[in-house]
């Protein structure tokens, strides 16, 4: 059974489904691979000692995590101490660790789940999937103004050079902006709860937008507008009629790329006035120690992400049947 | 050149004589007067159109060859408003052009299909757009969609239709705008013989059928001369007019068409002007220099 194909090799060629299914699932599957032999064998990497008996080191407790030279020096210890004055000594025992902030596969696999069902530590905070809900509604909201707002523009300017000259400029500049500096002046002015937070992810989606949907659409085959100049159509018409159908499912594709930034935007944005939403959750979790919990949320902000970026791939070719195909 | 002496005088029968007589004297659809157009490019102007003059008459069929790079396509985009002319003037049917408008329809060589519109919905777009109503542009959609045989596809998207089948939906999209003048630019470039042939078959039909002028270029001579009443031949560097054709075929045309005398003196006659006879010598050179390996190198035995 040959695993590996010949047109692997082959520059820029499709792959057949089998190799596709293959490398799709390598992908996944080596990280997690070395991620589990980093865990479960014992003599890779870890650094600590987890102790499961504290012996006649007065500190040691059973279950702390204690760095292996530490450890090795109390055991010294014991030993010379036994030399000298030939008393029976109780040695400590213990097993190598990861320190805590790597759990193992399987402790994370368990938060995926424990996360949902374990309460808030008080009555007055959320829920995991309340907080999940939250931020969310963060970012749905901080795109679709950015959309409102951006869409429009990069299609005019993407349309008209005269608009374009207009509205790049700027709009290039302060793209350069980061995000995230504008938290104090989001606080300062809209208050500490979600406003602040949906204008930082417009602020780091919006001129991105307005940049690539002016892109997209200037990309527009000219043949097509020159058809529809020649059918008699022109001006509002034409960007309603021909343009704005025309690159819709670039457009899409765009705003696809575009909603993955959104996420990134979203852990400053909730750390501003009030921490909220799974970021709270996860500095929350970090404060315990529950680093399980804390991948766990990290893992669920990718599974939301690509579920939603095969969701939307999906309605695209519904939407789009003829895309890709001319 | 005197008429007298012209090649083609010979085949220039009295009935052809008296169908071009006759064409000329009808209104003038298309005039285009000292026509000139050049390209900035890295600061340096590169003239493409020097002073053309041409007029084609109403329901005429011209057709215009060229060398590559004469400026055919050019011409045609100014006719049709989508490039702006330097000096000179276009007019059609008295009009002057100064933008695109739906009097003068395009076939692009492209096809240039709107992909998320049906067949039908395509033929409709000029229609909705000069104000009629969706039902009966449907109406007269379907119309032109039975003329040229495409019922069955009228809901198909254009991803789905072959390339002649495009180019039809592309053809009658702009003769159902009823334009006055057809401007084609190298339709049938793209099509395999057998299918350019039907195709060139279809639009003689068609355009024997309702009031238009067709402007109509090509590359190949034998489409020119079977499709054109008068050919207009343009000069390249600067590109200007050589000299205007008249085709001595009878209409209608067959396709045997294609094997008479006329036929093959017009196209010898044709080939002299686009192609002038080069000196052969330089190709043989140059091929020299390409062939590294000596032609009759031997070939390894484990081959
Ligand atoms: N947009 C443009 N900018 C600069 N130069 C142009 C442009 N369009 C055409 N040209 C130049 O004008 C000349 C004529 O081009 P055109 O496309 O009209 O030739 P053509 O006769 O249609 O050639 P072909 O038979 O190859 O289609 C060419 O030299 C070309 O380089
Ligand atoms: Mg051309």
């Amino acid at each position: 059974m040959a695993i590996f194909s010949k047109s692997w090799t082959t520059p820029r060629v499709e792959l057949d489904k089998r190799s596709r299914i293959w490398l799709t699932f390598a992908s996944f599957a080596i990280p997690i691979l070395l991620w589990s032999i980093v865990s479960y064998v014992p003599f890779i990497w870890h650094p600590q000692v987890e102790i499961t008996d504290p012996g006649d080191v007065s500190y040691f407790r059973e279950g702390t995590l204690i760095d292996k030279d530490i450890y090795q020096r109390e055991v010294d210890k014991i030993l010379v101490k036994q030399a000298e004055t030939d008393k029976t000594v109780h040695l400590p025992q213990g097993e190598p660790a990861n320190p805590v902030y790597l759990p193992a596969p399987h402790e994370v696999a368990t938060a995926l789940y424990t996360a949902f069902t374990t309460p808030p530590k008080r009555s007055n905070e959320p829920w995991f999937h309340e907080s999940l809900g939250h931020s969310i509604q963060i970012i749905a909201w901080g795109f679709f103004w950015s959309m409102v707002f951006g869409l429009p523009l990069g299609l005019l300017a993407g349309t008209y050079d005269s608009a374009s000259r207009l509205i790049e400029p700027f709009t290039e500049f302060f793209r350069y902006l980061p995000a995230p500096a504008f938290g104090a002046l989001a606080v300062a002015i809209l208050g500490i709860y979600d406003a602040p937070k949906i204008s930082i992810i417009f602020i780091g989606t919006f001129f991105q937008m307005v940049l690539i949907s002016a892109n997209t659409t200037r990309k527009l085959n000219m043949a097509l507008i020159e058809a529809s100049l020649t059918l008699g159509c022109k001006g509002m018409s034409m960007i309603r009629q021909v343009i704005i159908p025309c690159v819709l499912p670039d457009l899409f594709r765009d705003m696809r790329i575009l909603l993955g930034w959104a996420w990134t935007y979203l852990i400053v944005a909730e750390l501003i006035g009030t921490s909220s939403g799974i970021t709270w959750f996860i500095t929350q979790q970090a404060r315990y120690k529950n680093f399980d919990n804390v991948f766990a949320a990290i893992l669920i902000i990718g599974f939301i992400g690509i579920t939603t970026d095969m969701i939307l791939a999906r309605i695209g070719k519904r939407l789009f049947p003829w895309h890709g195909s001319h | 050149m005197t008429q007298s002496n012209h090649p083609l005088e010979k085949w220039q029968t009295p009935a052809i004589k008296d169908r071009n007589q006759r064409i000329t004297e009808r209104p003038k659809a298309l005039e285009i007067n000292a026509l000139e157009k050049s390209f900035e490019h890295k600061g340096k102007t590169n003239k493409v159109l020097d002073g053309i003059d041409f007029t084609a008459y109403k329901r005429e069929f011209v057709c215009v060859v060229g060398p590559s790079g004469c400026g055919k396509s050019t011409l045609a985009r100014l006719i049709a408003g989508l490039e702006t002319k330097e000096a000179g003037e276009i007019y059609v049917e008295d009009t002057a052009v100064v933008e695109p408008g739906p009097d003068r329809g395009m076939v692009f060589q492209s096809y240039s299909l709107f992909p998320w519109m049906s067949v039908k919905e395509n033929v409709m777009f000029g229609l909705t757009q000069s104000g009629m109503s969706k039902n009966s542009a449907e109406t007269e959609a379907l119309q032109w969609i039975d003329l040229v045989g495409l019922e069955k596809f009228s809901e198909a998207y254009p991803h789905q239709l072959s390339g002649g089948m495009k180019q039809r939906v592309a053809i009658i999209r702009a003769l159902a705008n009823q334009p006055k003048v057809l401007l084609m630019d190298e339709p049938f470039a793209a099509l395999d013989p057998q299918n350019r042939m039907r195709m060139q078959q279809y639009l003689l039909e068609i355009w024997q059928n309702i009031d238009i002028t067709i402007f109509f270029i090509t590359h190949d001579l034998d489409e020119a001369i079977y499709l054109a009443d008068r050919i207009l031949v343009l000069d390249a560097n600067p590109g200007r007019v050589h000299e205007v054709v008249n085709v001595p075929l009878p209409r209608p045309r067959q396709e045997d068409t294609l094997l008479s005398p006329a036929f093959m003196a017009t196209k010898e006659y044709l080939e002299s002007l686009v192609h002038p006879p080069q000196p052969e010598m330089d190709f043989e050179e140059k091929l020299s220099m390409v062939r590294l390996v000596p032609v009759n190198a031997e070939v390894p035995d484990i081959f």
